[in-house]
């Protein structure tokens, strides 16, 4: 599997076999797991329960939130609110679906940390890059990376 | 997923006595979120989350894995493809532990299901508390480890 005669034809399927599954799960995805626009616009599912992943909170009225999800807004009625819910954090909830379209909210979570998380990877992929290029040298004429220290 | 600091930093713990691939290592451990930044540029698409969410199924990691080693050394590739998968593991491993609302934050078994579990030990923020301080372990550690005769 690893011999540089196969090189292009395994770099080609595998690709070609990761690509057709992303692709599935982008048809797939959505079908199984809906968006909540699609849930909460569909009158079917009044009184159902949803769940939802990283809504933005928009703005905050009392026991009132609105909310975005996927560039749709909507509203989320929480049991009380507390300091954790403010304007701009990420929330996820689970709930029950009610006309408007709102949702009454069981339980949530603030994700207050999150948009953090992402800077906070920056380090870690600059230290990797350091290392590939510290341990490895690319060879134009060969197309591969090679080791700069003989072991 | 917990941040790319503590992922390397957990991953490095693993690494071989040289560090000789400790490069292949710490990329399997960022390598399912480093697939997912391409998320970024689609925020508030659906089926780009689904497109992306995908690459962090193992079977799909695995062929990416594979794709990778194909440009090193001929050498050191069945090496490189089981410390890239190692790495993977340990990225797999620390994600199993978190909580997400639903059940659909990792499908493990894609494309057979799209349905995932966890253990629900901590949110995916909450790693960030202790990423300094596994940093900081996983340096001392390195420099302990490498000067053991």
């Amino acid at each position: 599997m690893f011999n540089d005669k196969n090189r292009l034809w395994i770099i080609l399927l595998a690709a070609a076999a990761i690509i057709a599954g992303c692709f599935y799960g982008a048809l797939a995805g959505p079908i199984e797991d809906p968006p909540p626009q699609r849930i909460l616009e569909n009158k079917d599912r009044a009184d159902s329960e949803i769940t939802v992943r990283y809504a933005k909170i928009k703005s905050v009225d009392n026991e009132q939130l609105t909310l975005s999800s996927q560039n749709y807004e909507f509203t989320g009625i929480i049991p009380e609110t507390d300091e954790g819910v403010s304007v701009g954090q990420d929330i996820s909830f689970e709930g029950i679906v009610k006309p408007g379209p709102e949702v009454e909210i069981d339980y949530y979570h603030v994700h207050p940390w999150r948009p953090l998380k992402y800077y906070f990877s920056l380090p870690a992929i600059a230290l990797i890059i350091y290392i590939l290029f510290k341990k490895y040298r690319w060879s134009w004429r060969r197309f591969i990376f090679l080791e700069k220290q003989k072991y | 997923m917990p941040d790319l600091i503590t992922h390397t930093a957990f991953a490095s713990f693993f690494a071989d006595k040289k560090y000789r691939f400790v490069f292949f290592l710490l990329l399997g451990a960022v390598l399912p979120d480093v697939t997912r930044l391409f998320f970024l540029f689609f925020p508030d698409n659906y089926s780009a989350y689904w497109f992306f969410t995908s690459l962090h199924s193992p079977l799909l990691l695995i062929l990416f894995c594979v794709i990778i080693v194909q440009f090193f050394e001929k050498d050191i590739r069945w090496a490189a493809f089981w410390w890239l998968l190692l790495g993977v593991a340990t990225h797999l491993g620390l994600d199993a532990l978190q909580k997400h609302l639903g059940s659909y934050a990792y499908p493990w078994l894609f494309p057979f299901s799209l349905k995932g579990t966890e253990w629900g030990l901590f949110w995916p923020e909450d790693p960030l508390y202790v990423a300094p301080l596994l940093a900081g372990a996983a340096i001392i550690w390195y420099y302990v480890y490498t000067s053991i005769k």
